[in-house]
């Protein structure tokens, strides 16, 4: 992974860990912790006890103890502005001043880009020592949990109950009891990543895996990892794009073969819920515009600023300026925060009479009508980096209407395998808990809701919610019959339609003209918010299909 | 009791084209009607077969009002059904109408999925409904409106039962998707008159005793079944079963007896002597899929109907069901954590009641509160054997982590503790390797290079404000971690950062030691 010489990737425990030492609730033990960081760099930097001699930085072994600190540097940054414990961010900050004055040959880095994401200004997000005692808290958590605080999780703060499920869920699939090894979970995370070339989680999980004493090997690409985890890659790149074409047969393959590289019901249930859940992770990546983590490569820099850098650096993304196809630029029609909410009021009050035909024209109407952003074909051409992890990555999602046979690839009814009543039970029954986080997670999005739109307070936004929620069934083929697709061509203008399929189906083609031209009157906390209902209705709708295949197997 | 030939009954089962979601059986029992996505049909009983004699879904407009999720039959009307489509709407159906099509009515009054219809037993006019909605309605079928509309806010309402008529005329209960059951009386549709929460996630399917009218099944996605005291609000029996219980339904003139079918994965249709809740009393594995509903013959124990996903449609005859207990071994074993185990047996082994089970049908039946009598007559004797050899208990690490002392004293004194730990413990080796880290402590700081570490322990203490205990080892830890460095070119592990770090990782520290240890 290095393409920056500047910025030595750190690539063993030691020194991957070497600032977890931070990483307590306890501010005395942080304080020891620190002391630790400073002698050490101090060491390494010095000599032991003497004043450093000229050419001290070869003693200790031979080793080259500049480089030793130099790989420190970027996780210092990372420290002195995203960690929640003002004491840590503070000596960091000081402690990185003074490296700077020492000189001595280290190349102390500055942060690009400015607060967790692209498309919002740092101080509209929760800072990382809000006063909101409820994200607070959660940020030390998720701080004590993954040894940072991350990017996403800081954004989510918007919504701290929802934050509280997520990472909940997400450290029970990652770190807690289950099926699979724990380099294993990290690879599946890197490779359902790759599928959306989200070099973010990549470079996440890449940290993780070495932490977790994964095998190095792995990472150099598809072709060196076990065979196991080779054969997941086929129903990785279906549940990313094309869900419903997974049928029992892929899972026979998986669980029927012989020998030590068959996955049992119990793995292959994790590895799904882990493949859906950073598929649909990349999309909320892609859709806020989650900017690279500080100290990852891309999000620090050791030249000095220049204003061209300032995005041209943020290597995940389409540099805006190129984008004009974007969202139709019908933009000005779009309707007002007071019109979707008349919208709204009507539909509540005239309940109109529609017959069953109708009903399923505009179903297969809102189906083939999707509409995407035209990105003027422009799409990001993926580097070699983030490609070792990916097969066919021409393998896109295509239009559910445009399946093909209509009859072998039936609509999906909710009505016959939903969520609650069947997916709930088998995740629960295969991997014990998953079932009842997961639940408590599709519940919290789908619910969640403050009343409010924009300015307006007192709203009722159940119709606008579901609207969403069933649009994004709806392009993955999941028919809900109790549902009037008219609603969804009601209350989603054309753009945000378009920005809500990009998402979803195409993330890595979104720019910061597209997320600013939707919703135009509503806050960024309530686009975040849509963005994590865009999260959950897609990783339910590949769990519906991955789990009814499962079930169908198992019967 | 249509007791008087049994022998003539049998398991029969017929194919209706189509995943069926739910069965209803007429007020005679002579016809059943089967309802699901894709199929309507009515068939009658007669001589052990089942005969189509009306099929539901006809027309020109197949629309989702013949998409069933539910369905009742009037038990006062014979010619009333009433089906809960998916769509939303609830529709009446009557028989007696002269066209093809029978569908009499269509109430448009949900806004999502009604889960349930349920004819009142003894009033041909009142039809209650549960939806994804959160409602239920009360409609007067003959006036072809709703009467009443409760509501119990925005969580869905899974079932909807009429309390029998004899035990509560204006009662009825509903299961909600939060885990709540509620009782409600119909006159009163402004207020719940007693709600319990019964489950952990969706209540399925609930169930009024038909005798006992305190009694209440409930069951859900929690795997249980509960039967609850409705005066005392408590649960008087649990069942917990290895899957999300689809339905429950009382068996006629059994008193102890409820029969289940699971949701997905279980198949087959059990049915339960609550007061011995291991072990299905009897077992159906007739279907294929799932079954989806269980309707009994009125007042009969001994017949019973069920539909599945697999579109069969089932009359089964309780003497050909299996009796799970009967091919269980009574033995069993197990382990504590302290090492102890636990033997269980049976002390006249053979007796398992296989032999008992012959007979006639009738025979089998007086027998039935016998062969539960049975399994306690069984005396089964414990065995418990207490096991201390090293190799299964884990004492050892129970004592290291009460006795071993990590800091208090000078570090040599803490390693010669602890090494004296190890060895009462018989664990010579991590004895030793407690000793080599005294030895690496000893050596270093008061022998080998005292030039070099005196003059680095004072700088360094003084920069420190309070001259602690815990500072002292913290340095010493320090030293110990550049010692580390310096053999090896790293750190060897975070364990070692910091010694409250090391306190959490005691065994960490005698493996690694250990390793080191070889390694030399």
């Amino acid at each position: 992974m290095i393409t920056d010489d500047l910025s030595p990737k750190p690539t063993d425990v030691d020194s991957l860990r070497f600032v977890h030492c931070l990483t307590s609730r306890d501010p005395n033990i942080r304080n020891r912790g620190f002391e630790m960081i400073t002698r050490t760099i101090d060491t390494w930097l010095g000599g032991y006890g003497s004043p450093p001699g000229p050419r001290m930085e070869r003693v200790n072994g031979g080793l080259d103890c500049i480089a030793l600190v130099q790989e420190q540097l970027g996780d210092l940054l990372r420290l002195s502005v995203q960690c929640p414990f003002d004491d840590v961010r503070e000596k960091c900050i000081n402690l990185l001043e003074d490296l700077k004055e020492r000189g001595r040959g280290l190349k102390v880095p500055r942060r690009i880009g400015d607060g967790p994401c692209r498309f919002i200004p740092e101080n509209e997000v929760m800072p990382v020592n809000t006063t909101e005692d409820q994200t607070q808290m959660l940020y030390v958590d998720a701080f004590l949990q993954n040894n940072r605080l991350d990017h996403v999780t800081q954004l989510v703060g918007f919504h701290p109950s929802y934050l509280e499920c997520f990472l909940r869920t997400q450290q029970f699939l990652l770190r807690e009891d289950g099926p699979l090894p724990f380099d294993y979970r990290h690879f599946i995370a890197i490779m359902a990543a790759g599928r959306h070339q989200c070099s973010y989680l990549i470079n996440l999980h890449t940290q993780e895996f070495i932490l977790k004493g994964g095998d190095p090997a792995w990472l150099r690409g598809l072709n060196f990892i076990p065979k196991k985890l080779r054969d997941l890659y086929e129903i990785n790149k279906l549940l990313a794009h094309r869900p419903w074409l997974i049928t029992k047969s892929h899972i026979e393959k998986l669980t029927r073969g012989t020998g030590k590289d068959n996955w049992s019901l119990s793995e292959l249930m994790h590895a799904l819920i882990l493949l859906s859940h950073f598929h649909a992770l990349a999309s909320f990546v892609y859709g806020c515009g989650i900017h690279t983590e500080i100290d990852h490569t891309g999000g620090h820099s050791y030249r000095h600023h220049s204003t061209s850098e300032s995005n041209s650096n943020d290597t995940d993304y389409n540099s805006d300026g190129s984008s004009d196809g974007g969202i139709p630029t019908d933009s000005d029609s779009e309707v007002g925060i007071e019109i979707l909410m008349e919208r709204m009021r009507k539909l509540t009050e005239e309940e109109e009479e529609t017959t069953h035909e109708e009903r399923l024209k505009r179903f297969e109407k809102v189906e083939s009508q999707s509409v995407e952003l035209t990105t003027s074909s422009k799409q990001p051409s993926p580097k070699a980096d983030i490609l070792k992890f990916v097969d066919d990555s021409e393998y896109v999602y295509q239009d559910f209407a445009k399946r093909g046979s209509v009859s072998e690839i039936p609509t999906f009814r909710a009505q016959d395998y939903s969520w609650e009543d069947h997916g709930f039970s088998l995740a629960n029954r295969l991997y014990a808990e998953t079932g009842t986080l997961l639940d408590d997670k599709f519940r919290m999005a789908y619910n969640l809701t403050y009343y409010t739109m924009g300015e307006m307070v007192n709203v009722d936004t159940t119709a606008f919610r579901r609207a969403i929620w069933n649009y994004i069934h709806c392009m993955y083929g999941i028919r809900h019959d109790d549902y009037n697709y008219g609603e969804v061509n009601h209350l989603l203008e054309r753009s945000l339609k378009a920005y809500i399929k990009t998402v979803t189906c195409y993330p890595e083609r979104l720019t910061k003209k597209d997320y600013d031209n939707v919703m135009k009157g509503f806050k960024h906390s309530e686009k975040v918010h849509v963005n994590l209902m865009l999260l959950e209705a897609r990783m339910q709708a590949e769990l519906l299909y991955a789990l009814r295949a499962v079930m169908q197997y198992m019967t | 009791m249509k007791t008087g030939q049994p022998d003539l009954l049998q398991t029969v089962s017929c194919h209706t084209e189509g995943a069926i979601n739910a069965l209803a059986l007429s007020k005679d029992g002579s016809h059943v009607v089967v309802a699901g996505r894709n199929v309507f049909k009515i068939y009658s009983i007669e001589d052990n077969q089942f005969y189509e004699r009306n099929n539901l879904r006809v027309g020109r407009h197949l629309n989702l009002n013949f998409s069933a999720s539910d369905v009742s039959w009037n038990q006062v009307e014979d010619h009333m059904l009433a089906s809960a489509a998916t769509n939303g709407a609830v529709v009446i159906w009557d028989l007696n109408r002269l066209s093809k099509s029978k569908q009499e009515h269509v109430f448009q009054e949900h806004r999502r999925t009604v889960n349930r219809v349920n004819f009142h037993e003894t009033e041909a006019n009142l039809l209650i409904s549960g939806s994804q909605d959160g409602s239920m309605k009360l409609f007067d079928v003959r006036r072809r409106a709703v009467s009443t509309t409760f509501s119990s806010g925005s969580t869905s309402i899974r079932d909807v039962q009429f309390c029998p008529a004899n035990l509560g005329y204006f009662n009825f209960g509903a299961a909600d998707e939060s885990g709540n059951v509620q009782l409600w009386d119909m006159r009163r549709p402004d207020k719940v008159e007693k709600q319990l929460t019964a489950h952990s996630g969706p209540v399925f399917t609930i169930d009024w005793h038909p005798d006992d009218k305190n009694w209440l099944g409930t069951a859900g996605r929690d795997k249980m079944i509960k039967v609850w005291d409705l005066q005392k609000e408590k649960v008087i029996h649990l069942v917990q079963t290895i899957a999300s219980v689809a339905q429950i339904r009382w068996r006629p003139s059994r008193r102890f007896h409820i029969a289940s079918c699971s949701l997905l994965v279980d198949f087959s249709i059990n049915v339960w002597d609550i007061r011995r809740p291991y072990i299905p009393f009897a077992a159906f594995e007739e279907h294929k899929d799932v079954a989806t509903g269980i309707v009994w013959k009125k007042d009969d124990p001994h017949v019973f109907f069920s539909s599945g996903k697999d579109g069969f449609l089932y009359q089964h005859i309780f003497h050909d069901a299996k009796r799970p207990a009967d091919h269980t071994i009574p033995a069993g074993i197990d382990m504590s954590i302290m090492g102890d185990i636990a033997f269980a047996y049976s002390d006249k082994p053979g007796i398992t009641g296989k032999s008992k089970s012959s007979g006639g049908r009738m025979s089998l039946f007086r027998k039935a509160p016998d062969r539960s009598m049975q399994f306690t007559q069984v005396n089964s004797l414990m065995h418990m054997f207490s096991q201390w050899d090293e190799s299964v208990s884990m004492e050892w690490f129970v004592t290291s982590a009460k006795e071993y002392l990590l800091k208090g004293r000078p570090v040599q004194e803490l390693c010669e503790h602890n090494a004296t730990v190890a060895e009462k413990l018989n664990r010579y080796q991590v004895a030793q390797s407690w000793r080599l880290l005294q030895n690496l402590f000893g050596t270093t700081v008061t022998s080998a290079h005292p030039p070099l570490h005196q003059p680095r322990t004072v700088s360094m203490v003084s920069t420190i404000s309070e001259r602690q205990e815990t500072e002292r080892e913290v340095e010493h830890m320090y030293i110990f971690t550049r010692n580390c460095i310096q053999v090896h070119g790293r750190v060897q592990d975070s364990a070692f950062q910091t010694p409250s770090l090391m306190a959490f990782n005691r065994r960490k520290v005698d493996e690694l030691f250990l390793v080191k240890q070889s390694a030399d």
